[in-house]
């Protein structure tokens, strides 16, 4: 019987291939299948005998595609010939929209023929079906036989003169579209009356039209392609030693009915199943994707919750954000509040939870939550690097429900592709802040470089001006050695008259130059850190004003000490208090007018060591006294302090020495000369009290 | 030629007037400013030594003083200084000095300048 489906416009018929034992009824199908279906898009199912006949029927679902606005789709099936099989021609019968009764052309046949059709009479008579009513086209096959009855013969032997009538060769497919299609229009023209669709301008001619366009595309193919591919026949060898009786028939008919039915839905229930993986892959990619845009966890984590909800609809999902202190619940969805949260174990159960998926229901349990509403199984899947999860998802499965294994792998799955994810993030943020903080070093160290190459040209610069100011000094006493060595060189007539003259003077700036090549030396030595044992400053002093003597006597100075201890202990090393002593005393004697006194003192308190040098002379130069008193540039150097003339070196040296111990020195302007104080802090003795 | 040597160290003026003396000049000395600026307009030296650090005065103080008296015009001076410096130089010659001698110098060195034109 037709389904009509008026609100799908859907129209589905049953037609059945009729006919005699051996008939070509299988073949048909086949033809129809091979040269409609090419590509093997259905499949037809096919049970057969040893003896390759049909034992049930064969079954082939076509689709004919939209016919003024509705989709008809169409079950062919055959029924087996054999006589003994009655039962299962009448059940396969049943329901029919129209009939293909394909008679055999052999001459020596026309009898079955004749038997089958009053067969088919009698099981339409018993399915309470009327002949009038169906859709019936006769299709004479095996016109290819080389001795074929006629078409007229074969109907008059059937009595069925007037029935619509086709020729055939199934076997090489000739003909087979054109009585499908025949019968096709036959159904749809009585089906348009009975259901009135010519009144809705479904006229006859024009269905018949529609269907004709339909079979257009294969009016011209033939069978002879490639054989149909194994799998777009399910087709089934069953060997019998013995025809089947009815009741085993019957039986078996059954079994394979039901296993038909078991696999049919067992292929439904798969291609739900994958259709269902299909879209939970889909938004698993898309989640993952998505997560790649989003600029913050909590922005990549907050895209999870409705997407979760997209494949499980039922559920209620909740993400917590792993904050210090308490879970922060980000997503709800739908909104409420998590059961978690009212029963103020977010804490305990996500910190606690380390597996990959913790099923909550029994800890639940235990801790007497129940949550309102009722709620099925419940799980909990740490988001994030294993071990110290960035955030946890909860699902709540609906009231009575549990999750299942299709459910645990889908949370699975979304698990692995989160996680890396978040750790992925985690880590380039990481590296950004590495970076800045790279950048940050880079420009302190550049800083910092520079500053030390500002430092190095200054000391550059420095050492320059020592030099030049060393080099001058040192020039001066071997121009006047040279000038009195040229003179007696050009003029050795005057050797005689001034020659010990200038010998002498030779000599003494010969002495001079020495002892400024004696400063130098002392200078890389002063610069060295302070080290030896310290010294008695009474002996030092004494050893000095006899080496001094000679240049004292030469002025007819006369150099008088006066010191209250006979030993005088200061933690200066020997070499840098001779010096010391040297410089002050030579330069004391240097600067006074011949016959004078210098005085010297050496006093002590708990504290430090004095020494004072007391001249009688011009005293020293205004102008050096005056830089002696300038507050040393930092780090006693400096490259004014050199540049400027007047300076000595020994004067500098001095400086230098007392700086080295932390002494100082002062130059008081007396009428006439000078008094030059040197004082050196004793080891251990407490800082000096604040001036004034 | 009359060369007036004038400085505050006694070792070079010492040291010009033996030197010079023995080329043939004839030398006469002074240890001040003041000094200097007394021997140039009574003696009227040919060439005047001209120290640019005296205690009393500076070199460029005394050209002043010489510039401005017409019995001075005849002698030519030279600065004598520790140190080459351009802008000093520019400032000597324009008050008079025909140029800078650079401390320390030999008499024959100094000779040898005067020889140039």
């Amino acid at each position: 019987m037709v389904q009509f489906r008026s609100t799908e416009r859907e129209i589905l018929f049953k037609v059945v291939y009729y006919g005699p034992a051996l008939g070509g009824k299988t073949t048909n199908l086949e033809a129809l299948h091979e040269i409609t279906d090419p590509e093997s898009k259905t499949q037809l199912t096919s049970l057969k005998t040893s003896e390759d006949r049909t034992l049930f029927f064969d079954f082939l679902p076509f689709e004919l595609g939209e016919i003024e606005g509705y989709r008809i789709r169409i079950q062919l099936y055959t029924v087996p010939g054999q006589v003994q099989y009655n039962t299962t021609r009448k059940v396969v019968l049943a329901g029919a929209d129209g009939i293909v009764f394909v008679a055999d052309s052999s001459p020596d046949r026309l009898r079955e023929n004749f038997t089958a059709w009053e067969n088919m009479k009698a099981n339409l008579l018993a399915n309470r079906m009327a002949l009038e009513t169906l859709g019936v086209v006769i299709q004479a096959n095996k016109r290819d036989l080389p001795e074929s009855a006629p078409v007229d013969q074969i109907l008059h032997t059937m009595r069925a003169e007037g029935t619509p009538v086709t020729e055939a060769s199934a076997l090489t497919g000739e003909g087979v579209i054109a009585t499908f299609q025949l019968l096709i229009q036959t159904v749809l023209r009585g089906f348009a009356q009975r259901f009135k669709l010519v009144q809705k301008n479904a006229s006859p001619s024009a269905l018949d039209e529609g269907v004709a366009r339909v079979f257009a595309p294969y009016a011209d193919r033939r069978r002879g392609g490639a054989p149909p591919s194994e799998e777009s026949v399910f087709s089934a060898q069953i060997p019998l030693a013995q025809p089947l009786s009815e009741t085993e028939q019957l039986e078996a008919a059954l079994q394979s009915t039901t296993r038909l039915a078991e696999q049919y839905q067992e292929t439904e229930r798969l291609s739900r199943l994958y259709r269902d993986r299909l879209r939970e892959m889909t938004t698993l990619n898309e989640v993952g994707a998505a997560m790649a845009g989003a600029g913050s966890t909590a922005g990549a984590l907050e895209l999870v919750g409705p997407r979760v909800r997209e494949i499980r609809p039922r559920w209620t999902v909740s993400l917590f954000l792993s904050e210090e202190g308490a879970p922060r619940l980000l997503v709800r969805d739908p909104a409420g509040e998590d059961p978690l949260l009212q029963a103020g174990l977010a804490s305990g159960v996500l910190q606690g939870s380390r597996g990959k998926l913790d099923r909550l229901q029994e800890r639940l349990g235990e801790r007497g939550v129940v949550p309102d509403p009722p709620l099925g199984e419940a799980a909990v899947i740490p988001l994030g690097p294993p071990g110290t999860p960035r955030a946890h998802l909860v699902v709540y499965a609906p009231e009575g429900h549990a999750l299942g294994i299709e459910d645990t792998r889908f949370l699975g799955l979304l698990e692995r592709l989160v996680s890396p994810r978040l750790m992925a993030m985690d880590l380039l943020a990481e590296i950004q802040a590495a970076n800045e903080r790279l950048e940050l070093r880079v420009v302190e160290r550049t800083a910092e470089l520079t500053d030390a190459l500002e430092r190095l040209k200054e000391l550059d610069q420095l050492k320059r001006a020592f030099l030049n100011s060393v080099s001058h000094e040192m020039r001066t006493p071997l121009t006047n050695v040279r000038s009195y060595a040229d003179l007696l060189l050009r003029y050795p007539d005057q050797i005689a008259a001034r020659g010990p003259e200038y010998l002498q003077v030779i000599s003494e700036e010969s002495q001079r130059l020495e002892a400024l090549i004696a400063d130098l030396l002392s200078y890389t030595r002063v610069k060295e850190p302070a080290r030896g044992e310290p010294c008695d400053l009474a002996e030092v002093l004494s050893e000095m004003v006899e080496t001094l003597k000679p240049r004292a006597d030469a002025k007819y100075i006369q150099v008088q000490v006066q010191k209250e201890h006979p030993k005088v202990v200061v933690p200066v090393n020997r070499e840098d208090a001779q010096m010391l002593v040297r410089q002050i005393l030579d330069n004391a004697i240097k600067y006074s007018p011949d016959g004078v006194r210098v005085k010297v003192f050496l006093l002590e308190d708990p504290r430090k060591v004095i020494f004072a040098v007391r001249d009688f002379g011009a005293g020293f130069p205004k102008e050096q006294r005056e830089r002696l008193m300038e507050p040393l540039p930092e780090g006693g150097k400096g490259v004014a302090y050199f540049k400027k003339p007047g300076l000595g070196l020994g004067m500098f040296l001095v400086r230098e020495v007392l700086a080295k111990y932390g002494g100082g020195l002062h130059i008081e302007a007396m009428e006439p000369g000078s008094n030059v104080v040197v004082e050196i802090p004793k080891p251990g003795a407490p800082p000096p009290e604040p001036a004034g | 030629m009359k060369i007036l040597v004038a400085d505050d160290d006694r070792l070079l003026r010492r040291i010009m007037v033996d030197g010079l003396g023995a080329e043939g000049a004839t030398c006469s000395e002074a240890a001040t400013g003041a000094e200097a600026i007394q021997s140039v307009l009574r003696d009227r030296p040919d060439i005047c030594l001209l120290d640019h650090n005296f205690p009393d005065m500076d070199g460029l103080s005394v050209l002043r003083t010489l510039a401005t008296r017409p019995e001075a015009a005849a002698t030519r001076v030279f600065l004598l200084t520790g140190s080459e410096d351009a802008a000093l130089r520019e400032q000597a010659v324009a008050l008079g000095a025909r140029g800078l001698l650079r401390k320390p110098v030999t008499p024959s060195q100094v000779f040898a300048r005067l020889r140039e034109p």
